[in-house]
């Protein structure tokens, strides 16, 4: 049994010109230890889709089944998910200023996370909090430090910390490094690598995904259209959008080939494939029919170009 | 003669306190004593992380800001003939006026043609981006990011400059529109003999459209050089450091990525000697003490123990 088993994932917005469909269909497992890393675009639905899960969108229709360890977690009582979230399962988001409050200190916000889910004394959260920040770097005297006395990146230092607190079994990592330099881009994806527990990266950095994932999801238009594992997936990519994608990033001194067009609107999503007006290689069948995932179960891609291989 | 040269430029940004009588308790050193040239043609890129300067310099250079001290000289008439495009196609772009008004502002401020005329030249320049000419009375929001690009495109193409800068121009849009973007921008430079300044951070896009390519660091360039020479062989350790950084979609590359100490110091007391010296594995007591000048010919760098050629710089940790 894989430690999260997602499966027909669909999460609808009602908005004033209709319904919303930012995730229309997805299913990935993610094993105990393992990277998931699901890539995409903006509006690909991508951090919809894992947030959905844990009962992060207020007011969105979240249909489906995820089975966190045998527990269903769609429609789960709201105390309940609680437990689960921040003890079993953590979070690091992609702007750690507005994740932090930023009125309390550090050490502060990361005891209360463990006070809320364990029975231990201040003294004793207090000092589990010091003993994360070491772990991700941060001097266990700048506990009582605000989160405006420290940089972006030690901030994000410090929602790792708080992510690791209570020793979950799977940290979800959405943009982690997008608000960063690269200098220390670096430095959190090291200190990332080290977890140890599962991990599900959101990006939309194919040069994170090639760095972290053990398994790649690549998302268009909110629906999985390639699965593999990472080095299969940058060798032998297989649905056009994986490949445009690709090709769109500058290698040396080679004209770029981006891909023509932009993603559709989810308001009205195209028939059929929803890459298919984009795509350079589609067939009559595309715009009539959607294609599911096809091909060998450790790489499959939703195209009907699968067909004829 | 070159199309621009900048020589020892440098900007600071007063830090002010007090209610009634403000006295300056402090300045950033945004720029530092820059000193470089453009070459009509050409597309010099210029990289490097947050805070060290590189849209500040891009703003001395359009005449945004005006300089504290050094001189920025230009072949031509900067008002006319330099303009800019912007990073953030949402905030470039005032929302309540029509795509068309804004192509033709620079026209209007110039006072050049008539009514007519500016929209005849405005339809052209949207059609020359690839924009279509029929959605002149569209506002903005009707655009997605990667067309309010090209209209910000349009707009400084709009009094045929010689010079364009521009900072960050993809970094916030996605990778299939950021490639569209940028075959775009060089479309523009082969047909119209147009000369670049690129700034960003993402240094593979910088690589694929410079000729030469600047690395700042705390207001200073700590090394310029031909492209293809700067990303084979570095010479300052940073360099060396921020390549070994970049972000490569390519799962067999060696993850022996150096991994620097700490972040980048704060500009408004930059450390004493080389900036780079509390972060620089190479780093000795006279780094501490003494400031490298930019040194060398064609490839210049700033640093008193550079890397030799096909030295690596020490990580201290080696993935895999």
């Amino acid at each position: 049994m894989s430690l999260l088993e997602v499966s027909g994932l669909r999460v609808t917005f009602s908005t004033p010109d209709g319904d919303l469909q930012a995730v229309r269909g997805v299913s990935f497992e993610v094993e105990a230890g393992q990277t998931l890393g699901v890539v995409g675009e903006s509006g690909s639905g991508k951090s919809v889709s894992v947030q959905a899960l844990l009962g992060l969108i207020p007011g969105a229709r979240v249909e489906g089944s995820a089975l966190f360890d045998g527990e269903q977690l769609i429609g789960m009582p709201a105390e309940k998910l609680r437990r689960i979230r921040g003890a079993r399962i953590g979070m690091i988001f992609q702007d750690p200023l507005s994740s932090l409050h930023p009125m309390y200190s550090v050490g502060r916000q990361i005891a209360e996370a463990i006070l809320v889910h364990r029975k231990v004394s201040k003294d004793q959260a207090w000092s589990v909090a010091r003993e994360r920040l070491e772990q991700v770097g941060i001097p266990a005297v700048r506990a009582r430090d605000y989160p405006h006395q420290f940089s972006g990146g030690m901030r994000q230092r410090v929602m790792i910390a708080m992510a690791m607190a209570l020793d979950p079994e799977l940290i979800i990592a959405d943009e982690p490094t997008t608000a960063l330099d690269a200098t220390v881009r670096a430095q959190i994806l090291e200190l990332l690598g080290r977890l140890g527990c599962a991990l599900i990266i959101i990006t939309h950095d194919l040069g994170v995904i090639a760095d972290m994932a053990d398994q790649v999801m690549v998302m268009y238009a909110g629906k999985p259209v390639e699965k593999a594992e990472r080095r299969a997936l940058f060798r032998d990519p297989r649905h056009p959008y994986t490949r445009g994608l690709l090709n769109s990033l500058p290698k040396g001194k080679e004209r770029l080939q981006p891909i023509e067009g932009r993603p559709p609107s989810l308001l009205s999503p195209p028939t059929g494939c929803s890459f298919h007006p984009r795509c350079p290689v589609r067939i009559p069948r595309c715009p009539i029919e959607e294609p599911p995932m096809l091909g060998p179960d450790d790489h499959p891609d939703a195209c009907w170009l699968e067909v004829g291989r | 003669m070159s199309l621009l040269d900048v020589s020892d430029v440098r900007k600071y940004f007063p830090i002010k306190s007090g209610i009634f009588f403000q006295r300056e308790v402090g300045r950033v050193h945004a720029v530092d004593g820059v000193s470089l040239s453009v070459e009509a043609g050409e597309t010099l890129g210029v990289v490097g992380e947050s805070g060290c300067g590189k849209s500040t310099l891009a703003r001395c250079m359009t005449g945004l800001h005006e300089v504290t001290s050094g001189n920025i000289t230009f072949d031509g008439d900067v008002r006319r003939d330099v303009q800019m495009v912007f990073q953030d196609p949402y905030g470039s772009l005032n929302p309540r006026r029509r795509i068309g008004s804004i192509i033709a502002d620079p026209l209007v401020i110039h006072r050049e043609g008539t009514p007519s005329s500016r929209r005849d030249r405005v339809r052209d320049l949207m059609a020359l981006v690839g924009l279509n000419p029929e959605h002149y009375n569209r506002f903005p929001a009707e655009f997605s990011g990667g067309q309010r690009q090209r209209v910000g495109i349009a707009r400084a193409l709009a009094l045929n400059p010689r010079l364009v800068v521009c900072d960050e121009p993809v970094s916030a849009l996605d990778v299939s529109i950021q490639a569209q973007v940028v075959n775009l921008l060089k479309d523009l430079q082969a047909e119209l003999g147009l000369t670049y300044v690129f700034i960003a951070h993402d240094l593979s896009v910088v690589r694929y459209v410079s000729d030469r390519v600047a690395v700042m660091y705390l207001g200073k360039i700590v090394e310029i050089a031909p492209g293809e020479e700067l990303y084979e062989r570095p010479r300052h350790p940073y360099t060396a450091a921020l390549l070994s950084a970049a972000s490569v979609a390519d799962p067999d590359r060696p993850r022996d990525r150096v991994i620097l100490r700490g972040d980048v110091p704060s500009p408004i007391s930059p450390p004493s000697g080389c900036r780079f010296h509390p972060r620089c594995p190479k780093a000795q007591e006279r780094c501490t003490v003494e400031e490298p000048r930019l040194m060398g010919d064609g490839h210049k760098w700033a640093c008193h123990f550079p890397l030799e050629p096909g030295e690596r710089l020490q990580s201290r940790e080696v993935g895999e």
